[in-house]
Protein backbone atom coordinates (compact mmCIF):
# COMPACT_ATOMS: atom_id res chain seq x y z
CA UNK A 1 0.00 0.00 0.00
CA UNK A 2 1.25 3.46 -0.81
CA UNK A 3 1.69 4.63 2.77
CA UNK A 4 2.24 1.31 4.44
CA UNK A 5 5.51 0.54 6.14
CA UNK A 6 6.96 -2.92 5.81
CA UNK A 7 6.08 -3.95 9.34
CA UNK A 8 2.52 -2.80 9.02
CA UNK A 9 -0.55 -4.52 7.78
CA UNK A 10 -3.34 -2.98 5.79
CA UNK A 11 -5.47 -2.86 8.91
CA UNK A 12 -3.57 -2.14 12.12
CA UNK A 13 -5.40 -2.02 15.39
CA UNK A 14 -3.39 -1.20 18.46
CA UNK A 15 -4.60 -1.46 22.00
CA UNK A 16 -8.16 -0.64 21.02
CA UNK A 17 -10.70 -0.06 23.76
CA UNK A 18 -14.36 0.71 23.25
CA UNK A 19 -16.36 1.93 26.23
CA UNK A 20 -19.99 2.75 25.64
CA UNK A 21 -21.74 5.58 27.46
CA UNK A 22 -22.87 4.07 30.73
CA UNK A 23 -19.53 2.40 31.25
CA UNK A 24 -19.96 -0.89 29.38
CA UNK A 25 -16.46 -1.94 28.31
CA UNK A 26 -17.14 -3.81 25.08
CA UNK A 27 -13.54 -4.06 23.87
CA UNK A 28 -10.43 -3.80 26.05
CA UNK A 29 -6.91 -3.43 24.75
CA UNK A 30 -7.21 -5.48 21.57
CA UNK A 31 -4.41 -5.36 18.99
CA UNK A 32 -4.42 -7.06 15.64
CA UNK A 33 -2.89 -6.60 12.23
CA UNK A 34 -4.32 -7.80 8.93
CA UNK A 35 -2.11 -7.86 5.86
CA UNK A 36 -3.23 -6.79 2.39
CA UNK A 37 -5.26 -9.51 0.69
CA UNK A 38 -5.40 -11.49 3.89
CA UNK A 39 -8.61 -12.89 5.35
CA UNK A 40 -8.78 -12.55 9.12
CA UNK A 41 -11.46 -13.98 11.38
CA UNK A 42 -12.81 -12.92 14.77
CA UNK A 43 -14.59 -15.57 16.81
CA UNK A 44 -16.08 -15.66 20.28
CA UNK A 45 -19.37 -15.73 22.11
CA UNK A 46 -21.94 -13.01 21.79
CA UNK A 47 -20.85 -10.09 23.89
CA UNK A 48 -17.18 -10.87 23.35
CA UNK A 49 -16.70 -7.63 21.41
CA UNK A 50 -15.99 -9.09 17.98
CA UNK A 51 -18.69 -7.14 16.15
CA UNK A 52 -17.84 -4.03 18.14
CA UNK A 53 -14.34 -4.05 16.60
CA UNK A 54 -15.85 -3.93 13.10
CA UNK A 55 -18.24 -1.22 14.20
CA UNK A 56 -15.39 0.80 15.73
CA UNK A 57 -13.51 0.66 12.44
CA UNK A 58 -16.59 2.05 10.66
CA UNK A 59 -17.21 4.72 13.26
CA UNK A 60 -20.37 3.07 14.55
CA UNK A 61 -18.84 2.52 18.00
CA UNK A 62 -16.76 5.02 20.01
CA UNK A 63 -12.99 4.46 20.17
CA UNK A 64 -12.07 5.25 23.78
CA UNK A 65 -8.37 4.60 23.47
CA UNK A 66 -5.88 2.96 21.17
CA UNK A 67 -5.62 3.44 17.43
CA UNK A 68 -6.97 2.06 14.20
CA UNK A 69 -4.88 2.56 11.07
CA UNK A 70 -5.80 1.66 7.53
CA UNK A 71 -2.79 1.45 5.21
CA UNK A 72 -0.68 3.19 7.84
CA UNK A 73 -2.94 6.22 8.08
CA UNK A 74 -4.81 7.10 11.22
CA UNK A 75 -8.44 6.63 10.52
CA UNK A 76 -10.46 9.58 9.28
CA UNK A 77 -13.93 8.55 8.33
CA UNK A 78 -14.38 10.73 5.28
CA UNK A 79 -15.44 9.93 1.76
CA UNK A 80 -12.11 8.34 0.96
CA UNK A 81 -12.57 5.97 3.86
CA UNK A 82 -15.93 4.83 2.49
CA UNK A 83 -14.26 4.10 -0.81
CA UNK A 84 -11.67 1.90 0.89
CA UNK A 85 -13.61 0.13 3.62
CA UNK A 86 -17.12 -1.25 3.40
CA UNK A 87 -19.21 -3.42 5.67
CA UNK A 88 -21.68 -6.27 5.12
CA UNK A 89 -24.08 -6.79 8.02
CA UNK A 90 -25.53 -9.95 9.49
CA UNK A 91 -29.19 -9.53 8.80
CA UNK A 92 -30.04 -8.98 5.16
CA UNK A 93 -33.63 -8.32 6.21
CA UNK A 94 -32.60 -5.29 8.24
CA UNK A 95 -29.66 -3.85 6.33
CA UNK A 96 -31.33 -2.85 3.06
CA UNK A 97 -33.70 0.11 2.81
CA UNK A 98 -37.14 -1.48 2.46
CA UNK A 99 -38.54 1.30 0.27
CA UNK A 100 -35.62 1.66 -2.13
CA UNK A 101 -35.33 -0.47 -5.25
CA UNK A 102 -32.09 -2.36 -5.74
CA UNK A 103 -31.24 0.18 -8.42
CA UNK A 104 -31.51 3.02 -5.94
CA UNK A 105 -29.64 1.13 -3.21
CA UNK A 106 -26.77 0.33 -5.57
CA UNK A 107 -26.53 3.69 -7.31
CA UNK A 108 -26.65 5.82 -4.16
CA UNK A 109 -22.96 5.40 -3.27
CA UNK A 110 -22.07 6.31 -6.88
CA UNK A 111 -24.11 9.51 -6.68
CA UNK A 112 -22.55 10.51 -3.34
CA UNK A 113 -19.05 9.96 -4.67
CA UNK A 114 -19.75 11.65 -8.01
CA UNK A 115 -19.04 8.54 -10.04
CA UNK A 116 -20.72 8.53 -13.42
CA UNK A 117 -21.78 5.67 -15.62
CA UNK A 118 -24.18 4.46 -12.93
CA UNK A 119 -26.34 2.56 -15.38
CA UNK A 120 -23.59 0.25 -16.52
CA UNK A 121 -22.10 -0.13 -13.03
CA UNK A 122 -25.38 -1.19 -11.44
CA UNK A 123 -25.98 -3.84 -14.10
CA UNK A 124 -22.40 -5.04 -13.74
CA UNK A 125 -22.70 -5.21 -9.95
CA UNK A 126 -25.80 -7.39 -10.15
CA UNK A 127 -24.04 -9.71 -12.59
CA UNK A 128 -20.97 -9.86 -10.35
CA UNK A 129 -22.97 -11.23 -7.43
CA UNK A 130 -24.94 -13.61 -9.60
CA UNK A 131 -28.31 -11.87 -9.60
CA UNK A 132 -30.39 -11.56 -12.79
CA UNK A 133 -30.40 -8.00 -14.12
CA UNK A 134 -34.18 -8.20 -14.26
CA UNK A 135 -34.07 -7.80 -10.44
CA UNK A 136 -32.83 -4.25 -10.82
CA UNK A 137 -36.10 -2.50 -10.03
CA UNK A 138 -37.29 -4.90 -7.37
CA UNK A 139 -37.65 -4.08 -3.69
CA UNK A 140 -35.91 -6.06 -0.92
CA UNK A 141 -39.15 -7.75 0.21
CA UNK A 142 -39.39 -9.37 -3.21
CA UNK A 143 -36.11 -11.23 -2.64
CA UNK A 144 -35.11 -14.23 -0.54
CA UNK A 145 -32.59 -13.89 2.29
CA UNK A 146 -29.71 -15.16 0.17
CA UNK A 147 -30.59 -12.82 -2.68
CA UNK A 148 -30.71 -9.90 -0.26
CA UNK A 149 -27.31 -10.77 1.13
CA UNK A 150 -26.01 -10.75 -2.45
CA UNK A 151 -27.42 -7.25 -2.84
CA UNK A 152 -25.73 -6.19 0.40
CA UNK A 153 -22.43 -7.52 -0.96
CA UNK A 154 -22.98 -5.80 -4.31
CA UNK A 155 -23.69 -2.52 -2.50
CA UNK A 156 -20.52 -2.85 -0.45
CA UNK A 157 -18.51 -3.38 -3.64
CA UNK A 158 -19.95 -0.42 -5.60
CA UNK A 159 -17.08 1.87 -4.64
CA UNK A 160 -14.47 -0.82 -5.29
CA UNK A 161 -13.10 -0.91 -1.74
CA UNK A 162 -9.97 -2.78 -0.69
CA UNK A 163 -11.38 -3.97 2.60
CA UNK A 164 -14.64 -5.71 3.39
CA UNK A 165 -15.77 -5.97 7.00
CA UNK A 166 -18.09 -8.96 7.22
CA UNK A 167 -20.27 -9.26 10.31
CA UNK A 168 -21.71 -12.80 10.40
CA UNK A 169 -22.56 -12.55 6.69
CA UNK A 170 -24.14 -16.01 6.46
CA UNK A 171 -25.51 -16.82 9.89
CA UNK A 172 -29.08 -15.82 8.93
CA UNK A 173 -29.01 -18.09 5.87
CA UNK A 174 -29.83 -21.74 5.19
CA UNK A 175 -26.92 -24.15 4.69
CA UNK A 176 -27.17 -24.33 0.90
CA UNK A 177 -27.55 -20.54 0.62
CA UNK A 178 -24.65 -20.07 3.02
CA UNK A 179 -22.51 -22.19 0.70
CA UNK A 180 -23.44 -19.99 -2.27
CA UNK A 181 -22.69 -16.75 -0.42
CA UNK A 182 -19.36 -18.06 0.96
CA UNK A 183 -18.38 -19.16 -2.55
CA UNK A 184 -19.32 -15.74 -3.89
CA UNK A 185 -17.22 -13.98 -1.23
CA UNK A 186 -14.22 -16.25 -1.88
CA UNK A 187 -14.47 -15.66 -5.63
CA UNK A 188 -14.75 -11.88 -5.27
CA UNK A 189 -11.77 -11.83 -2.92
CA UNK A 190 -9.65 -13.73 -5.41
CA UNK A 191 -10.78 -11.62 -8.38
CA UNK A 192 -10.47 -8.24 -6.72
CA UNK A 193 -7.66 -8.85 -4.25
CA UNK A 194 -9.88 -7.91 -1.33
CA UNK A 195 -8.91 -7.99 2.33
CA UNK A 196 -11.49 -9.52 4.65
CA UNK A 197 -12.04 -8.95 8.35
CA UNK A 198 -14.78 -11.38 9.21
CA UNK A 199 -16.79 -12.06 12.35
CA UNK A 200 -18.51 -15.39 12.85
CA UNK A 201 -19.54 -17.65 15.67
CA UNK A 202 -19.24 -20.69 13.41
CA UNK A 203 -15.70 -22.02 13.55
CA UNK A 204 -16.23 -24.04 10.38
CA UNK A 205 -17.13 -20.90 8.42
CA UNK A 206 -14.15 -19.02 9.81
CA UNK A 207 -11.85 -21.94 9.10
CA UNK A 208 -13.14 -22.14 5.55
CA UNK A 209 -12.75 -18.43 4.85
CA UNK A 210 -9.87 -17.12 6.97
CA UNK A 211 -6.08 -17.43 7.10
CA UNK A 212 -5.82 -16.43 10.75
CA UNK A 213 -8.32 -16.31 13.58
CA UNK A 214 -8.47 -14.25 16.76
CA UNK A 215 -10.42 -15.81 19.62
CA UNK A 216 -12.09 -13.21 21.84
CA UNK A 217 -13.75 -13.40 25.22
CA UNK A 218 -15.39 -10.61 27.20
CA UNK A 219 -13.85 -7.85 25.14
CA UNK A 220 -10.32 -9.17 25.25
CA UNK A 221 -8.18 -11.01 22.75
CA UNK A 222 -7.55 -14.52 24.07
CA UNK A 223 -5.47 -16.18 21.39
CA UNK A 224 -4.53 -15.77 17.75
CA UNK A 225 -4.35 -18.93 15.68
CA UNK A 226 -3.21 -19.60 12.14
CA UNK A 227 -5.67 -21.75 10.24
CA UNK A 228 -3.53 -24.87 10.44
CA UNK A 229 -3.36 -24.65 14.24
CA UNK A 230 -7.13 -24.34 14.45
CA UNK A 231 -7.73 -27.48 12.41
CA UNK A 232 -5.07 -29.36 14.35
CA UNK A 233 -6.57 -28.22 17.68
CA UNK A 234 -3.28 -26.62 18.74
CA UNK A 235 -4.72 -23.97 20.99
CA UNK A 236 -2.77 -22.74 23.99
CA UNK A 237 -5.58 -21.32 26.10
CA UNK A 238 -8.34 -23.20 27.87
CA UNK A 239 -11.02 -20.88 26.52
CA UNK A 240 -10.06 -21.34 22.87
CA UNK A 241 -10.01 -25.04 23.47
CA UNK A 242 -13.47 -25.09 25.03
CA UNK A 243 -14.82 -23.14 22.08
CA UNK A 244 -13.22 -25.62 19.73
CA UNK A 245 -14.55 -28.60 21.62
CA UNK A 246 -18.08 -27.22 21.60
CA UNK A 247 -17.71 -27.07 17.81
CA UNK A 248 -16.25 -30.52 17.41
CA UNK A 249 -19.14 -31.65 15.21
CA UNK A 250 -18.00 -29.05 12.65
CA UNK A 251 -15.10 -31.36 11.78
CA UNK A 252 -17.45 -33.94 10.25
CA UNK B 1 -44.10 -47.13 23.93
CA UNK B 2 -45.59 -44.72 21.47
CA UNK B 3 -46.37 -41.31 22.89
CA UNK B 4 -47.40 -39.57 19.72
CA UNK B 5 -48.35 -40.96 16.36
CA UNK B 6 -49.07 -38.69 13.43
CA UNK B 7 -50.57 -40.08 10.25
CA UNK B 8 -50.75 -38.22 6.98
CA UNK B 9 -50.59 -34.70 8.37
CA UNK B 10 -51.35 -31.88 5.94
CA UNK B 11 -51.24 -28.14 6.54
CA UNK B 12 -52.80 -25.97 3.86
CA UNK B 13 -53.08 -22.21 3.52
CA UNK B 14 -55.64 -20.76 1.16
CA UNK B 15 -54.16 -17.45 0.11
CA UNK B 16 -55.08 -14.87 -2.49
CA UNK B 17 -52.36 -16.25 -4.69
CA UNK B 18 -53.76 -19.74 -4.45
CA UNK B 19 -53.39 -22.72 -2.18
CA UNK B 20 -50.07 -23.25 -0.41
CA UNK B 21 -49.37 -26.69 0.99
CA UNK B 22 -46.87 -26.22 3.79
CA UNK B 23 -47.00 -29.83 5.02
CA UNK B 24 -48.00 -32.59 2.61
CA UNK B 25 -48.68 -35.96 4.13
CA UNK B 26 -46.21 -36.30 7.00
CA UNK B 27 -46.37 -39.41 9.18
CA UNK B 28 -44.19 -40.26 12.14
CA UNK B 29 -44.35 -41.69 15.62
CA UNK B 30 -42.48 -40.79 18.75
CA UNK B 31 -41.69 -42.65 21.93
CA UNK B 32 -39.91 -41.30 24.98
CA UNK B 33 -36.96 -40.30 22.85
CA UNK B 34 -35.40 -37.40 21.00
CA UNK B 35 -36.72 -37.00 17.48
CA UNK B 36 -35.05 -34.42 15.26
CA UNK B 37 -36.81 -32.71 12.38
CA UNK B 38 -34.38 -30.98 10.02
CA UNK B 39 -34.84 -29.06 6.81
CA UNK B 40 -34.29 -25.64 5.31
CA UNK B 41 -36.58 -22.67 5.77
CA UNK B 42 -39.93 -23.33 4.16
CA UNK B 43 -39.61 -27.11 4.45
CA UNK B 44 -42.58 -27.29 6.83
CA UNK B 45 -40.71 -28.36 9.96
CA UNK B 46 -42.07 -25.59 12.18
CA UNK B 47 -45.59 -26.08 10.81
CA UNK B 48 -45.35 -29.78 11.65
CA UNK B 49 -44.40 -28.94 15.23
CA UNK B 50 -47.16 -26.36 15.62
CA UNK B 51 -49.74 -28.74 14.16
CA UNK B 52 -49.27 -31.15 17.03
CA UNK B 53 -50.53 -28.40 19.36
CA UNK B 54 -53.10 -27.31 16.75
CA UNK B 55 -51.52 -23.86 16.87
CA UNK B 56 -52.14 -22.86 13.27
CA UNK B 57 -54.46 -19.96 12.71
CA UNK B 58 -56.86 -19.53 9.80
CA UNK B 59 -56.47 -19.31 6.85
CA UNK B 60 -54.23 -22.25 7.69
CA UNK B 61 -55.94 -25.62 8.02
CA UNK B 62 -54.68 -28.81 9.63
CA UNK B 63 -55.82 -32.18 8.33
CA UNK B 64 -54.62 -35.61 9.38
CA UNK B 65 -55.89 -39.15 9.25
CA UNK B 66 -55.05 -39.36 12.91
CA UNK B 67 -52.87 -37.60 15.45
CA UNK B 68 -52.81 -39.84 18.49
CA UNK B 69 -51.29 -38.53 21.69
CA UNK B 70 -51.44 -40.87 24.65
CA UNK B 71 -54.50 -42.64 23.23
CA UNK B 72 -56.49 -39.52 22.31
CA UNK B 73 -56.92 -38.25 18.77
CA UNK B 74 -55.86 -34.61 18.90
CA UNK B 75 -57.81 -33.93 15.72
CA UNK B 76 -61.08 -34.82 17.43
CA UNK B 77 -60.63 -32.82 20.63
CA UNK B 78 -62.54 -29.62 21.25
CA UNK B 79 -60.64 -26.38 21.59
CA UNK B 80 -61.36 -26.51 25.33
CA UNK B 81 -59.84 -29.98 25.62
CA UNK B 82 -56.83 -28.85 23.58
CA UNK B 83 -56.26 -25.98 25.99
CA UNK B 84 -56.12 -28.45 28.84
CA UNK B 85 -53.41 -30.39 27.01
CA UNK B 86 -51.28 -27.43 26.00
CA UNK B 87 -48.78 -26.79 28.73
CA UNK B 88 -49.32 -29.60 31.22
CA UNK B 89 -49.10 -32.43 28.66
CA UNK B 90 -47.54 -30.98 25.49
CA UNK B 91 -45.37 -27.88 25.61
CA UNK B 92 -43.53 -25.96 22.94
CA UNK B 93 -40.39 -23.84 23.16
CA UNK B 94 -40.53 -21.22 20.44
CA UNK B 95 -37.64 -20.09 18.35
CA UNK B 96 -36.86 -16.63 19.59
CA UNK B 97 -37.05 -15.48 23.22
CA UNK B 98 -37.16 -11.87 22.00
CA UNK B 99 -40.57 -12.43 20.44
CA UNK B 100 -42.00 -15.16 22.62
CA UNK B 101 -41.67 -13.68 26.09
CA UNK B 102 -43.98 -10.87 27.11
CA UNK B 103 -41.78 -7.76 26.93
CA UNK B 104 -43.72 -5.76 29.54
CA UNK B 105 -43.97 -8.44 32.19
CA UNK B 106 -41.23 -9.47 34.61
CA UNK B 107 -39.81 -12.93 34.06
CA UNK B 108 -40.97 -14.07 37.49
CA UNK B 109 -44.56 -13.02 36.86
CA UNK B 110 -44.53 -14.88 33.54
CA UNK B 111 -43.17 -18.02 35.14
CA UNK B 112 -45.74 -17.92 37.95
CA UNK B 113 -48.73 -17.02 35.79
CA UNK B 114 -49.60 -20.58 34.89
CA UNK B 115 -49.12 -21.85 38.42
CA UNK B 116 -51.31 -19.14 39.86
CA UNK B 117 -54.07 -19.26 37.25
CA UNK B 118 -54.14 -22.89 36.23
CA UNK B 119 -52.99 -24.65 39.35
CA UNK B 120 -54.48 -22.08 41.79
CA UNK B 121 -51.22 -22.10 43.67
CA UNK B 122 -50.43 -19.53 46.37
CA UNK B 123 -47.93 -16.76 45.63
CA UNK B 124 -45.15 -18.06 47.86
CA UNK B 125 -45.41 -21.64 46.59
CA UNK B 126 -45.54 -20.48 42.96
CA UNK B 127 -42.48 -18.33 43.53
CA UNK B 128 -40.55 -21.19 45.06
CA UNK B 129 -41.46 -23.42 42.14
CA UNK B 130 -40.48 -20.79 39.58
CA UNK B 131 -37.10 -20.31 41.23
CA UNK B 132 -36.55 -24.05 41.28
CA UNK B 133 -37.37 -24.18 37.56
CA UNK B 134 -34.78 -21.47 36.82
CA UNK B 135 -32.21 -23.37 38.86
CA UNK B 136 -33.01 -26.51 36.88
CA UNK B 137 -31.93 -24.75 33.68
CA UNK B 138 -28.65 -23.63 35.29
CA UNK B 139 -29.51 -19.99 35.87
CA UNK B 140 -27.14 -18.93 38.59
CA UNK B 141 -28.95 -16.03 40.24
CA UNK B 142 -32.63 -16.92 39.84
CA UNK B 143 -33.77 -14.23 42.28
CA UNK B 144 -32.37 -11.50 40.02
CA UNK B 145 -33.75 -13.09 36.85
CA UNK B 146 -37.22 -13.31 38.44
CA UNK B 147 -37.20 -9.50 38.83
CA UNK B 148 -35.82 -8.83 35.33
CA UNK B 149 -37.71 -7.90 32.18
CA UNK B 150 -36.98 -10.00 29.07
CA UNK B 151 -34.93 -7.21 27.43
CA UNK B 152 -32.54 -7.29 30.38
CA UNK B 153 -31.57 -10.88 29.61
CA UNK B 154 -29.11 -12.16 27.03
CA UNK B 155 -30.35 -14.47 24.29
CA UNK B 156 -29.08 -17.53 26.10
CA UNK B 157 -30.73 -16.55 29.37
CA UNK B 158 -34.01 -15.77 27.58
CA UNK B 159 -33.95 -19.15 25.89
CA UNK B 160 -33.36 -20.90 29.20
CA UNK B 161 -36.19 -18.92 30.82
CA UNK B 162 -38.52 -20.17 28.09
CA UNK B 163 -37.41 -23.75 28.62
CA UNK B 164 -37.91 -23.36 32.38
CA UNK B 165 -41.39 -21.97 31.79
CA UNK B 166 -42.37 -24.88 29.56
CA UNK B 167 -41.04 -27.45 32.00
CA UNK B 168 -42.83 -26.20 35.12
CA UNK B 169 -46.01 -28.24 34.45
CA UNK B 170 -43.85 -31.29 33.72
CA UNK B 171 -45.09 -32.09 30.20
CA UNK B 172 -44.90 -35.52 28.60
CA UNK B 173 -43.94 -34.11 25.25
CA UNK B 174 -41.81 -31.07 24.53
CA UNK B 175 -41.63 -29.56 21.06
CA UNK B 176 -38.56 -27.38 20.76
CA UNK B 177 -38.38 -25.20 17.66
CA UNK B 178 -34.78 -24.16 17.03
CA UNK B 179 -34.21 -23.82 20.77
CA UNK B 180 -30.50 -23.21 20.39
CA UNK B 181 -30.15 -21.39 17.09
CA UNK B 182 -29.82 -18.00 18.73
CA UNK B 183 -27.19 -19.24 21.17
CA UNK B 184 -23.42 -19.43 21.20
CA UNK B 185 -21.90 -22.85 20.93
CA UNK B 186 -20.92 -23.03 24.58
CA UNK B 187 -24.36 -21.96 25.83
CA UNK B 188 -25.92 -24.24 23.23
CA UNK B 189 -24.08 -27.18 24.75
CA UNK B 190 -25.53 -26.32 28.18
CA UNK B 191 -29.10 -26.05 26.88
CA UNK B 192 -28.77 -29.38 25.08
CA UNK B 193 -27.52 -30.98 28.25
CA UNK B 194 -30.59 -29.72 30.11
CA UNK B 195 -32.96 -31.10 27.46
CA UNK B 196 -31.08 -34.37 27.37
CA UNK B 197 -31.36 -34.76 31.14
CA UNK B 198 -35.11 -34.22 30.96
CA UNK B 199 -35.57 -36.94 28.37
CA UNK B 200 -33.48 -39.36 30.41
CA UNK B 201 -34.70 -38.52 33.90
CA UNK B 202 -38.34 -37.66 33.36
CA UNK B 203 -38.89 -39.91 30.35
CA UNK B 204 -40.14 -36.97 28.35
CA UNK B 205 -40.59 -37.19 24.58
CA UNK B 206 -38.79 -34.46 22.63
CA UNK B 207 -39.32 -33.17 19.11
CA UNK B 208 -36.27 -31.11 18.25
CA UNK B 209 -36.74 -28.89 15.21
CA UNK B 210 -33.56 -27.48 13.69
CA UNK B 211 -31.91 -26.50 10.46
CA UNK B 212 -28.54 -27.67 11.80
CA UNK B 213 -27.93 -31.21 10.59
CA UNK B 214 -24.74 -31.79 12.47
CA UNK B 215 -26.24 -30.67 15.73
CA UNK B 216 -29.22 -32.97 15.27
CA UNK B 217 -26.98 -35.88 14.36
CA UNK B 218 -25.07 -35.42 17.59
CA UNK B 219 -28.01 -34.81 19.86
CA UNK B 220 -31.06 -36.79 18.70
CA UNK B 221 -31.94 -40.48 18.48
CA UNK B 222 -33.80 -40.34 15.20
CA UNK B 223 -34.05 -37.75 12.44
CA UNK B 224 -36.70 -36.82 9.90
CA UNK B 225 -35.40 -34.82 6.96
CA UNK B 226 -38.05 -32.58 5.43
CA UNK B 227 -38.12 -30.99 2.02
CA UNK B 228 -41.00 -28.93 0.67
CA UNK B 229 -43.54 -30.25 3.13
CA UNK B 230 -42.60 -33.91 2.87
CA UNK B 231 -40.38 -36.24 4.84
CA UNK B 232 -37.80 -37.33 2.28
CA UNK B 233 -35.76 -39.47 4.63
CA UNK B 234 -36.00 -40.94 8.11
CA UNK B 235 -32.94 -42.40 9.77
CA UNK B 236 -31.15 -43.08 13.01
CA UNK B 237 -29.19 -39.97 13.96
CA UNK B 238 -25.93 -41.88 14.08
CA UNK B 239 -26.39 -42.84 10.42
CA UNK B 240 -26.92 -39.30 9.21
CA UNK B 241 -23.51 -39.20 7.58
CA UNK B 242 -24.47 -42.29 5.60
CA UNK B 243 -27.70 -40.65 4.40
CA UNK B 244 -29.02 -42.06 1.14
CA UNK B 245 -31.31 -39.33 -0.08
CA UNK B 246 -29.54 -36.88 -2.39
CA UNK B 247 -31.15 -33.93 -0.59
CA UNK B 248 -29.77 -35.00 2.80
CA UNK B 249 -26.39 -35.67 1.21
CA UNK B 250 -26.48 -32.30 -0.51
CA UNK B 251 -27.28 -30.51 2.75
CA UNK B 252 -24.33 -32.18 4.44
CA UNK B 253 -21.93 -31.56 1.60
CA UNK B 254 -22.57 -27.85 1.35
CA UNK B 255 -21.40 -27.25 4.93
CA UNK B 256 -17.86 -26.01 5.44
CA UNK B 257 -15.70 -28.18 7.70
CA UNK B 258 -12.94 -27.32 10.12
CA UNK B 259 -9.79 -28.49 8.38
CA UNK B 260 -11.63 -29.02 5.10
CA UNK B 261 -10.17 -27.99 1.78
CA UNK B 262 -11.01 -24.45 0.85
CA UNK B 263 -12.27 -25.00 -2.64
CA UNK B 264 -15.74 -23.80 -3.56
CA UNK B 265 -18.43 -25.54 -1.50
CA UNK B 266 -20.68 -27.80 -3.54
CA UNK B 267 -24.02 -26.22 -4.25
CA UNK B 268 -27.31 -27.98 -3.74
CA UNK B 269 -28.86 -28.93 -7.05
CA UNK B 270 -32.50 -29.38 -6.28
CA UNK B 271 -34.33 -32.04 -8.16
CA UNK B 272 -38.03 -31.50 -8.87
CA UNK B 273 -38.46 -35.22 -8.24
CA UNK B 274 -37.70 -34.82 -4.51
CA UNK B 275 -40.85 -32.77 -3.95
CA UNK B 276 -42.98 -35.21 -5.95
Amino acid sequence: MQNGRADMGLIDIENLSVVFPGGVRAVEGVSLSVGARESYGLVGESGSGKSTILRAICGLAPVSSGSIRIGGEVLRRDRRFAARVQMVFQDPYASLHPRHTLDRTLSEPLAIHGIGDADRRVVQALEQVGLPTSFRFRYPHQLSGGQRQRVAIARALMLEPEILLLDEPTSALDASVQAEVLNLLARLRAERGLTFLMVSHDLAVVDHMCDRVLVMQQGRAVEELPRAALAAAQMQTAYARSLFEASADRML
Amino acid sequence: MTLLSVQNLRVTFDTEAGRVEAVRGVSFSLGRERLGIVGESGSGKTMTGRSVLRLIRPPGRIEADAMLFDGQDLMKLSERQMRALRGPRIAMVMQDPKYSLNPVMKVGAQLMEGLRQRDRMGAAAARAKAIAALEAVQIRDPARVMEAYPHELSGGMGQRVMIAMMLIPNPDLLIADEPTSALDVTVQAEVLKILDGLVRERGMGLIFISHDLRLVARFCDRVLVMYKGRVVEELAAGDLLQARHPYTQGLLNCLPRIGGDRGPLPGLDRNAEWAR
